[in-house]
């Protein structure tokens, strides 16, 4: 195929546009295919419509063993994922996430309240070994003390939660070391 | 006949090479068969979907290849989750690119907020690189394509941006597009017109001399 007429193509475009259609002018698919392996052409179609150049933005460029691999991988991904859905582990993961950024945002509050009241945590309520939400709840009901004072030993050792009672404020924070933050 | 001539002929078909289980069904067949379990069908999607998917993806996300990986990943894993709400009446393509289009848009959300803090930082990169960047629109190299439109489509809304990518370059048509972004035709129209005329008045600001014929036009309208 030879160069096309981009400026009479793009008019024609431009028009049917103007006249809210769809269609694109006769031959448009085939000039745009030529477009994308001909180099020759390819300024007088930019100036004709520089939103041309757009068609070249950049994709993956993938080989025939290439693709191959990419989909080979991408089922056993998707394969993973539907096990682990299967096994009801991504949703804990999630929820596991969920107190990762807690028990983070725990010993931040912890440690600007310390240094912010010239108070350490143990002069409010500490517990120890507890990170699900019952334990908290659990937690909850305990009266603050000059002492810390253990509420129940849970399966996490080293995790602790921490009660602190202010003004109108209650906190609760969950540290556990294990944890990767 | 010897014992390894014995195992060989037992390994091979007795009749010509069997065609694929699902060669010639339907993109519709494939998901319809899913919706019955058939996890041979979800593997055949994904082998057909795969790169079309892919290259959607990364257009919307400016051409990051691992980011459009993870992307077209939980896409295939949504389309099984969903299996069973998928209508025999939808369009295939249509369902799973909305499906993958409105991940992208999410995920770039994300990444908005994640790059607000390197604002500063990103825009004394890009006032270098445009110094140095390749003057000549025809002769820039894909990522510097893929640099420039992430730039000029900062000005367009989600929807104007992703309007554009489906339309003009991945070609589908209004009513697809419609369906995809979950929109009317007009809209899509709308955004169409406005996406465009946005980016070619960057463009002629940036290339001048490439604005000659579209610019002439625009004045004589």
């Amino acid at each position: 195929m030879s160069c096309p007429d981009w400026n009479r193509l793009a008019v024609l475009r431009d028009q049917l546009r103007d006249q809210l259609r769809d269609n694109e002018p006769e031959g448009w698919a085939l000039a745009l295919e030529h477009l994308d392996d001909c180099q020759r052409c390819r300024p007088e179609a930019l100036k004709a419509d520089p939103l041309l150049a757009f068609r070249r933005l950049p994709v993956a460029e993938l080989t025939a063993a290439a693709e191959r691999s990419e989909v080979e991988s991408m089922r056993l991904a998707v394969a993973a994922m539907r096990n682990a859905r299967n096994a009801g582990r991504l949703e804990p993961h999630h929820r596991f996430a969920g107190w990762r950024r807690w028990a983070a945002a725990a010993v931040l509050a912890l440690a600007s309240l310390a240094v912010g009241r010239g108070r350490t945590p143990s002069t409010t309520t500490a517990l120890t070994a507890a990170v699900m939400p019952p334990a908290v709840q659990h937690a909850a009901a305990v009266p603050a003390s000059a002492e810390p004072a253990a509420i129940e030993g849970l399966n996490r050792p080293g995790a602790r939660v921490y009660h602190m009672d202010g003004e109108g404020l209650s906190v609760f924070m969950i540290v556990d070391e294990s944890l990767d933050v | 006949m010897n014992m390894l001539e014995l195992v060989y002929s037992n390994r091979q078909p007795a009749s010509a090479p069997q065609r694929a289980p699902w060669a010639e069904a339907t993109d519709r067949d494939l998901l319809m068969a899913m919706r019955e379990g058939d996890e041979s069908a979800l593997n055949e999607l994904i082998n057909r979907k795969t790169k079309p998917l892919l290259h959607l993806c990364q257009r919307i996300l400016g051409g990051d290849l691992e980011e459009a990986r993870d992307i077209v990943q939980v896409t295939f894993f949504k389309i099984w989750e969903n299996r069973q709400k998928f209508d025999a009446k939808w369009a295939p393509n249509t369902w799973m690119y909305r499906i993958a289009s409105n991940l992208a848009i999410d995920h770039l959300r994300s990444r908005k907020t994640r790059e607000r803090s390197q604002e500063p930082v990103r825009q004394h990169l890009l006032h270098i690189a445009d110094g140095r960047a390749q003057r000549d629109l025809s002769r820039m190299q894909q990522t510097e394509l893929g640099t420039l439109f992430r730039e000029l489509s900062a000005n367009l809304s989600e929807k104007q941006k992703l309007v554009f990518l489906l339309h003009e370059i991945e070609g589908m048509s209004s009513p697809e597009v419609a369906k995809i972004i979950d929109s009317r035709e007009s809209t899509v129209r709308n955004h169409l017109f406005i996406a465009r005329r946005i980016l070619r008045e960057e463009l002629r600001r940036r290339f001048p001399e490439y604005a000659g014929a579209f610019a002439k036009r625009e004045d004589e309208k």
